[in-house]
């Protein structure tokens, strides 16, 4: 295998991921994960896997740069003590960064 | 016939403030826009009334009020312990710098309250080091208030009863407002 075989391999891809095994080397974190996603991706789309799992901090996120509306509908779903909780820890987390950096 | 573009921005983008001046004057919120973001947090959520509010809550329900708390509110569900929040609001540098500087003004209501809350318009309202200890902080983000250092749960006094007096009309004032 040459040198440049090796560093032909686009990493944090799922091409990247199946180039690692066609070779018989353990993949790189960026390409399990891109393979982690495609794999859930899959179960999902085929019924097979029903929720997903989300860090508290990047749900907040997302939920502080969405609009009421889509807030109100989480919460509504999932709780709105909930939505708040997920909010205030994102912003809780990224202010102490911000402090600390 | 007239061209049209291919995408037209809205109108208020269009009209928006160009330099950071005018951005930071158009996005400036007031105290009345603070409260009402508090009293959206503390609001009814799915029909479900779990905070009783109060904005200008006085600290004593006669001519003998020396101060003013700007929103409290009170937990009406017994598993929390029917604990009250507290509120200050800032939304300029100076009014926090001038808080600061009179910290029995804060120590008026804070002694009944189990939770105290700087609320600012901005983070940068307060500098590192510059958050009392017992105090918690809120800030808008985006179109939110969020909770960026949780308040201490505190040990506070009993309500005196002109204290209450002052709270239940605040309450009332407020709903009539609403």
């Amino acid at each position: 295998m040459s040198l440049a075989s090796i560093d032909s391999i686009e990493h944090g891809t799922t091409q990247g991921f199946d180039a690692h095994k066609s070779r018989g080397e353990d993949a790189c974190a960026d390409c399990r994960r891109a393979h982690a996603i495609r794999t859930t991706a899959h179960r999902i789309r085929r019924g097979e896997q029903q929720t997903v799992r989300v860090s508290a901090v990047e749900l907040g996120e997302l939920l502080i740069a969405s609009t009421e509306e889509v807030c109100h509908r989480f919460g509504e779903v999932f709780g709105h003590e909930i939505a708040a909780a997920c909010m205030d820890h994102a912003a809780a987390t990224a202010w102490a960064e911000s402090r600390s950096a | 016939m007239t061209e049209q573009p291919l995408f037209a921005p809205p109108a208020k983008l269009m009209a928006a403030p160009k330099t950071g001046i005018e951005r930071a004057r158009a996005t400036k919120r007031t105290e009345a826009d603070m409260l009402d973001l508090l009293t959206a947090r503390y609001g009814p959520q799915q029909g479900v009334l779990r905070y009783v509010v109060a904005r200008h809550v006085r600290s004593h329900a006669g001519f003998d009020a020396r101060r003013t708390a700007d929103f409290v509110a009170l937990d009406t569900w017994p598993s929390s312990g029917f604990v009250i929040h507290g509120h200050e609001v800032k939304v300029s540098r100076s009014d926090w710098l001038h808080e600061l500087k009179q910290p029995e003004k804060a120590a008026e209501f804070m002694l009944y309250m189990d939770f105290w809350w700087l609320v600012v318009s901005d983070a940068s309202i307060v500098r590192e080091d510059e958050l009392p200890d017992g105090w918690g902080l809120m800030a808008v983000r985006g179109d939110k208030l969020v909770a960026l250092c949780q308040a201490p749960k505190r040990k506070p006094l009993p309500l005196t009863t002109t204290r209450i007096a002052a709270f239940v009309r605040a309450v009332a004032k407020t709903a009539g407002a609403a």
